[in-house]
C-alpha cells in the first residue's frame, strides 16, 4: 500500500493515505541513498515511520509504523499542495499567495511594504515556483513591482541566503515570505546584488532612502 | 519492477523562471560562444525582448561573420516558439528576404516547438541551417548589411 | 595589466581552444580599452578580436559596463578576418564558379540569339520546362558577368520579355503575369535562382512543402488547380508554339491528377507562382475539385478573398459540416453545379481543358445528397467513421473515370476526421488508472470519475479526488 506524504514539519511529515483517508505523521527513518544520485528515481525512495494516524474529523492515534519506498517527487508535491492550503487558511499578515489555477507550484504573491522602512504603503508583487526538487531545492522567488534595494536587483531577482546556500527544506513557503518581508525592513548592503543601488545605499543612506520612497509611491501602488 | 512515478507530478516551470534561467544560462555562457544570446533590456522584468548572435559556421560562406538576431518571447512562451528575426542581412531558405523574420514553417524546431526547446535551441538550429549542404554556398549579401 | 580597483570583478573570457579569467571594472574600461589589453592574453590583433556576450556584439566606444557584465559572467572573444579579406573571400566564391565553367562573356551574344535562352527566359529557363539546355551550360550563362548586369535591370528584362509577341500577348490577356514581370524584386530573385543551382533547389523544395501544406487543407487542392491554371499554363504555353499547346496541357493535367505520386523531377522541378499574389476578379470565381463544385460556394468561403486566407478558415471546417450545408440547401447546389457545365470559358471552368466531362447531371447530386444524409448520421457511431468519406465519394465518382483519379488527391486534402474517441474508459485511461492504482487510490469507478473531471490528466485527477475523498 502507498501512502502520500501531506505535510512536511522539519523532519516530520503528515502524510494522507488515500485508501482510508487517514492522516498520518511521519517521520524520516533512512534514506536509501544520498544526495548526490538524486536525479536516479528509485534512489530518491524514503522510508518512514508513522508516529500517529487520524482519520478525517477525529482525534490522532499514536500508532507506529513504517513507510516504504516513497519517492521524492510524491513528497515534493503533497508538501506543495499542504503548504498552499496552509497560506490560503491562516494567511499570515501582509503577505497572500495564491496559486496558479494551472499549476499549483506557481504563486502569485502580495506583500505588503512593511511599516517604519521606505517601501511602506507599497503593495509588491511578487512570484513564486516551487521546483521539482522542492522542498530539498528552495522555491523560487521573484519581484514583479519595481523596488529599489540593494538586495533586488532590476529583473526582481532577490539575493537572500535562506535562498540560496541557507535553504533547509524545514522552511516553508510561509517563512520565506516572511524572510522577504524582513528584508524589506533590514536592506543589506554589504551583500549586494544590484551595485550601484548598494554603493548609494552606503555612500547616502538619506538619499537611498528617500529614492527607494519614491519608488515605492511611483510603482507600488497596487 | 519499472517505475513510472516520474510522470506522475509533471512539474511546469512558468515561463517567467523558465526565461530566467535561459537568462543566467545566457549570461554564464553556452557552449563554445557560437551561439550567444541575452535580454534586449536588462530592467525588462518580463523578459521579452532578447538579443542574439550566430557566429557563423567555419567552411562556409558564413565564415567570419557575426549574425545578430533579434527574439521575441510573448506571454505564450515557451508552450509556443520564440519569434525570431535576422538583423544582419543573410541568404537562407527560412528567412524572410524582406523583413529578416525566420520563417517558423521554414525551421524544423519552431514548426515543430517543444516546451523544452530554449532560445539555445533555435540559434543552434539557425547556425545548423547556415552549414547544411544547400546552403553553405548560399551567396549572401555583404557583411554588415542590415534588414 | 589586471585592475585591483574596489569595483574590478573577474570575467570569464572564452576564446577559440581557451579559456581565462580576466579582472577589470567594467566601469572604467571602453571595449576598445579591453580588447587592447585582451590582445596579449589571445594573440589576436584588436582590430580583427570582437567581444560578444548576451547576445550582443561590444561596440568598441562602449564602456563594457554598459552591457551590464558581472562577476562570473563569460565574455566570448571572437576572431575576425579584416572586413574587406570577409568580402573578398565572399565575393572569389562566386567568381570561381564563374570563371570555371567555359562560358565566357564573349559567347553570351550568340546564346541571347537563339530562341530558347533570350526570347523567353521564364519559360525555358525557370520553369525547366522541356528546355534542351545542359544546366552547367545555363548557369555559367546567367553567371556570365554580362547577362548578370542585364538581368540585374528589371527593365531590360522586362523589354526583352514583351518582345516575344506569345509573351506579350499572353501578358495582356492575363494582367496578373505582368504583375509579376513588372515586380522588380521578383525578377531578381528568379534570376538568383537561375544563376545558384542550390538555391534554385532549395526555393523548389520549399514550395513542393508548401504546396503538400496547400494540398492537405480542405479546398487547398483546389487553389493549387487555380493557380496552374491562371499562371502556370499561360506562361508555359506562351514558350511554346501553339500547335504543341493542347498536348502540354494534357501533359499538365495528367501532373495535375497525379498529384499523390509525381514523376520525379516533374512537378518537383516546377516552381508554382506566388498564390498570395493579388489577382483580379474574374479569375475568383470557384474552380475546383469535385466537391467545390457542388457545395454552394458561400459553404466553403471560397472566392473573393486571398486564396490563403480562404483555406486557412475553411481547415477548421469539418467535410462533415460542409456536406450537411449543402444538402440543406439544394437549390443553391443545384445552381452551382449548372454553372460549371461544359461550355464555360476555361478561366471559369473547373475543369480547364474544354469538353471534358462534367458532374453535371442531377443523379450526381442526388446521389451526393443521400451520401452526405448517411455520413452525417453514421457520423458519431464508431471511430473508424472518421475513413468513411474517402470510401462514399469512390463510390459517387465511380461513373466518372477521370473523376476517380481526381479524388485521391482529394483524399489527401481532406483532414483527419475529429476522432470520436468511444474507447471505454478503462481502455482509454489505462496508463492513468494504473497510476493512480499505484498511489493507492483503489476505487475504480471513482478515479474514472477523476480523470472524466479532469480530462485524463492524472495530476489534475490527484486533487480532484484529494478534494471529493472527504
Amino acid at each position: 500500500m502507498r501512502h502520500v506524504i501531506y505535510q512536511r514539519k522539519s523532519a516530520r511529515e503528515v502524510a494522507r493515505d488515500p485508501s482510508t483517508n487517514t492522516f498520518l505523521t511521519v517521520e524520516h527513518t533512512d534514506k536509501e541513498t544520498d544526495n548526490s544520485s538524486r536525479n536516479d528515481e528509485r534512489a530518491e525512495t524514503n522510508n518512514f515511520k508513522v508516529l500517529r494516524t487520524k482519520s478525517h474529523g477525529s482525534q490522532w492515534i499514536n500508532s507506529e509504523f513504517l513507510l516504504e519506498r516513497v519517492t521524492q517527487r510524491q513528497v515534493s508535491y503533497f508538501c506543495a499542495r499542504v503548504e498552499t492550503e496552509r497560506l490560503l487558511q491562516e494567511p499570515a499578515p501582509g503577505i497572500s499567495a495564491t496559486p496558479h489555477e494551472d499549476n499549483l507550484r506557481y504563486f502569485d504573491v502580495i506583500i505588503a511594504g512593511p511599516s517604519q522602512s521606505p517601501f511602506e504603503g507599497g503593495v509588491f508583487n511578487l512570484e513564486l515556483f516551487l521546483p521539482e526538487d522542492y522542498p530539498m531545492a528552495p522555491p523560487k522567488v521573484r519581484f514583479l513591482t519595481k523596488i529599489y534595494h540593494p538586495n533586488i536587483d532590476k529583473l526582481g531577482r532577490i539575493c537572500l541566503d535562506i535562498l540560496k546556500d541557507k535553504w533547509s527544506p524545514a522552511l516553508q513557503i510561509r517563512t520565506v515570505l516572511l524572510s522577504i518581508q524582513a528584508l524589506l525592513s533590514a536592506p543589506n548592503p554589504d551583500d549586494p546584488l544590484a551595485n550601484d543601488v548598494a554603493q548609494h545605499w552606503k555612500e547616502n543612506e538619506q538619499a537611498a532612502i528617500a529614492t527607494a520612497r519614491d519608488w515605492t509611491r511611483s510603482y507600488a501602488q497596487g | 519492477m519499472p517505475n513510472n512515478n516520474t510522470t506522475i507530478f509533471p512539474t511546469k516551470v512558468p515561463r517567467n523562471f523558465r526565461l530566467l534561467e535561459e537568462l543566467e544560462k545566457g549570461e554564464k555562457g553556452i557552449g563554445d560562444g557560437t551561439c550567444s544570446y541575452g535580454l534586449s533590456n536588462s530592467d525588462d522584468i518580463y523578459m521579452s525582448d532578447w538579443n542574439g548572435t550566430i557566429i557563423g559556421p567555419g567552411h562556409t560562406v558564413h565564415e567570419n561573420r557575426i549574425y545578430s538576431l533579434k527574439l521575441h518571447c510573448d506571454e505564450n512562451y515557451p508552450d509556443g516558439p520564440p519569434t525570431v528575426y535576422f538583423i544582419s542581412r543573410i541568404n537562407l531558405p527560412c528567412v524572410n528576404q524582406h523583413t529578416g523574420k525566420v520563417e517558423p514553417s521554414k525551421l524544423n524546431c519552431l514548426a515543430n516547438w517543444r516546451r523544452t526547446y530554449t532560445l539555445e535551441t533555435v540559434l543552434t538550429e539557425l547556425r545548423r541551417e547556415m552549414s547544411t549542404t544547400h546552403n553553405r554556398r548560399l551567396p549572401q549579401p555583404p557583411e554588415g548589411t542590415t534588414f | 595589466m589586471e585592475d585591483s580597483s574596489e569595483h574590478a570583478v573577474v570575467v570569464k573570457f572564452r576564446s577559440t581552444g581557451k579559456d581565462f579569467n580576466y579582472n577589470f571594472d567594467p566601469a572604467q574600461l571602453t571595449v576598445r580599452q579591453l580588447k587592447e589589453r585582451l590582445t596579449t592574453k589571445t594573440s589576436i590583433p584588436a582590430d580583427s578580436m570582437r567581444l560578444v556576450y548576451s547576445g550582443r556584439v561590444l561596440k568598441d566606444e562602449d564602456t563594457v559596463e554598459l552591457y551590464g557584465v558581472k562577476a562570473g559572467h563569460t565574455i566570448y572573444v571572437v576572431k575576425i578576418a579584416a572586413n574587406r579579406a570577409a568580402e573578398q573571400a565572399a565575393n572569389a566564391s562566386t567568381t570561381t564558379t564563374a570563371t570555371s565553367t567555359t562560358a565566357t562573356p564573349t559567347t553570351l551574344p550568340s546564346t541571347r540569339g537563339s530562341n530558347n535562352v533570350s526570347g523567353n527566359p521564364f519559360g525555358a529557363n525557370l520553369f525547366g520546362f522541356g528546355s534542351g539546355l545542359d544546366p552547367d551550360v545555363m548557369r555559367s550563362v546567367m553567371n556570365s558577368p554580362m547577362l548578370r548586369h542585364l538581368l540585374s535591370n528589371p527593365e531590360i528584362v522586362r523589354s526583352m520579355m514583351m518582345q516575344n509577341p506569345t509573351m506579350r500577348q499572353m501578358i495582356e490577356r492575363n494582367p496578373e503575369i505582368g504583375h509579376i514581370i513588372n515586380d522588380p524584386s521578383f525578377i531578381r530573385q528568379t534570376m538568383d535562382m537561375a544563376r545558384n543551382p542550390e538555391l534554385m533547389r532549395e526555393m523548389m523544395r520549399n514550395n513542393d512543402r508548401a504546396l503538400a501544406n496547400l494540398e492537405t487543407i480542405p479546398g487547398g487542392f483546389n487553389h493549387l488547380r487555380r493557380m496552374y491554371h491562371t499562371l502556370q499554363e499561360p506562361l508555359d504555353s506562351a514558350g511554346r508554339n501553339n500547335d504543341q499547346l493542347s498536348e502540354i496541357a494534357n501533359q499538365r493535367l495528367a501532373q495535375l491528377l497525379n498529384v499523390e505520386s509525381p514523376p520525379e523531377g516533374q512537378i518537383n522541378s516546377t516552381p508554382l507562382p506566388n498564390p498570395w499574389a493579388p489577382r483580379n476578379n474574374n479569375l475568383q470565381t470557384q474552380v475546383g475539385n469535385p466537391f467545390a463544385n457542388i457545395f454552394p460556394v458561400g459553404v466553403i468561403p471560397l472566392s473573393n478573398q486571398t486564396p490563403f486566407l480562404t483555406s486557412n478558415s475553411s481547415r477548421n471546417q469539418s467535410p462533415h459540416s460542409s456536406i450537411r450545408s449543402s444538402t440543406s440547401s439544394p437549390s443553391t447546389s443545384q445552381s452551382t453545379n449548372n454553372t460549371t457545365g461544359p461550355g464555360q470559358s476555361s478561366n471559369n471552368s473547373p475543369f480547364p481543358i474544354p469538353g471534358m466531362p462534367m458532374p453535371a447531371d442531377p443523379d450526381f447530386i442526388r446521389r451526393l445528397q443521400q451520401t452526405a444524409e448517411r455520413l452525417f448520421s453514421h457520423q458519431y457511431t464508431t471511430s473508424q467513421q472518421s475513413q468513411r468519406p474517402n470510401s462514399y465519394s469512390t463510390s459517387m465518382f465511380n461513373p466518372n473515370p477521370l473523376l476517380m483519379t481526381m479524388q485521391s488527391p482529394f483524399g489527401n486534402a481532406s483532414p483527419p476526421a475529429p476522432q470520436q474517441n468511444t474507447d471505454p474508459p478503462q481502455t482509454r485511461f489505462r496508463d492513468q488508472l494504473r497510476r493512480l492504482e499505484e498511489m493507492g487510490f483503489h476505487d475504480q469507478a471513482l478515479n474514472i470519475r477523476a480523470l472524466f473531471a479532469a480530462g485524463g490528466d492524472v495530476t489534475s485527477a490527484i486533487d480532484w479526488l484529494l478534494q471529493n475523498l472527504n
